[in-house]
């Protein structure tokens, strides 16, 4: 058998895929290829949705567990294309994560902080000034259900100055703000799924829940300046940690351009996909 | 209790219901270990109780483990000054001693 025969008989990797193996295995962390295949199915699928560069950030919060949670840490996508410009932190800080708080795969898969989350989250590195522009863009996560027995809010990721960049949600149900603390929302407390904020103008903003449009806000916002970076499991208040902390696991988390309604179910779609290759269901 | 009274790493249930609680001049010598010997992409930020004393969560005591995060702190760490320095409380007393969060219906 030829070499080319035999080349041509390997399932393919996705170029994005089989680089960001590559940079959990150049910081000491492992993928395994079941794992790996996963990831190639998902870039595949975003590819033909032609919205690889609605994404400056994405993290799959995949990858073989280790005591340093290289993989988990690693984003998948830093830019809008692997070419060019990559934003924020190599690898999300971690900041009081430990391996127990992840599990890959399974109904809890994802990342835990906790049912009575206080110190846990992370930091990407990358600040809403640091986007080409922050007139539009997007903000997504899919979370676990959750049992509230209280009165509360929870940060899920922000960054905040004299506005909002931020998710968050309540015991009055689901919020997302860009650029501004007006938001979108939705009466729905405590769902499992997929939530995305998008403004696509200064007058479109609108909340997706997996995938379906469940707010708009069509107030007139110019999205403020916020040199704080993103944080995830809470929100970064002028450079700390807000008081409000998640206390669900996430099974990822995005930020980039603005999607509009085919956009955001594409993305949801790829995700549920990958979540139940890696019976994150 | 204190880390001198149990077995590390203990297990991960035993972790996820505790908490560690040590005051600011050892936090400060932790800190200055870590930034010596430690990850700088991974943190221990410990936060501040109302008596004043700082809380981590002791899952955390899975992070000193080799090729954890918090292995080189760990093993830079002064054991005599360190262990019984370290009170390792019920996770539920440590929130109850937390600032109240924010509430927005």
């Amino acid at each position: 058998m030829s070499l080319r025969l035999i080349a041509s008989t390997r399932p393919r990797v996705h170029h994005d895929a089989l680089n960001w193996a590559r940079r959990v295995a150049s910081n000491g962390g492992a993928v395994s290829q079941s794992t790996l295949r996963a990831v190639s199915t998902f870039c595949d699928a975003i590819d033909r949705a032609a919205i690889r560069d609605r994404f400056f950030r994405l993290n799959l919060f995949c990858g073989t567990a280790d005591a340093s949670l290289i993989a988990v840490r690693t984003p998948l996508y830093r830019g809008p294309s692997l070419a060019g410009t990559q934003y924020g932190n190599t690898l999300d800080t971690n900041v009081n994560f430990a391996i127990t708080d992840y599990a890959e795969t399974g109904a809890s898969g994802g990342l835990n902080p906790g049912a009575s989350n206080a110190s846990r989250y992370l930091n990407t590195g990358l600040t809403p000034d640091a986007l080409p522009s922050r007139a539009t863009g997007h903000m997504s996560y899919w979370r676990v259900a959750g049992s509230e027995a209280v009165t509360f809010t929870r940060l899920t990721m922000g960054s905040e100055s004299s506005g909002a960049y931020r998710m968050d949600e309540r015991s009055s149900g689901q919020f997302g703000f860009w650029g501004s603390y007006s938001g979108a929302a939705n009466a729905v407390a405590n769902a499992a799924g997929h939530r995305l904020v998008s403004r696509t103008s200064a007058t479109s903003l609108t909340l997706y829940s997996n995938g379906s449009s469940v707010g708009t806000n069509a107030t007139s916002t110019t999205p403020v300046a916020s040199s704080f970076p993103w944080f995830v499991f809470n929100s970064n208040s002028n450079g700390t940690p807000s008081g409000s902390w998640s206390n669900f696991i996430l099974r990822m988390y995005s930020i980039g351009d603005g999607m509009t309604d085919p956009q955001s179910l594409a993305f949801y779609n790829a995700l549920a996909a990958f979540n139940t290759a890696l019976s994150r269901t | 209790m204190t880390l001198s009274d149990i077995d590390i790493p203990p297990s991960v249930e035993f972790c996820q219901n505790h908490a560690l609680v040590f005051s600011p001049q050892l936090a400060r010598r932790l800190a200055e270990l870590h930034a010596e010997h430690g990850r700088p992409d991974c943190i221990a930020m410990p936060r501040q109780m109302t008596d004043g004393r700082l809380m981590l969560p002791a899952t955390l005591l899975h992070a000193i483990q080799p090729g954890g995060w918090l292995h080189g702190m760990w093993e830079a760490a002064d054991k005599a000054i360190l262990l019984p320095a370290v009170e390792v409380i019920p996770w539920a007393d440590a929130v109850a001693l937390l600032p109240p969060e924010p509430t927005t219906p």
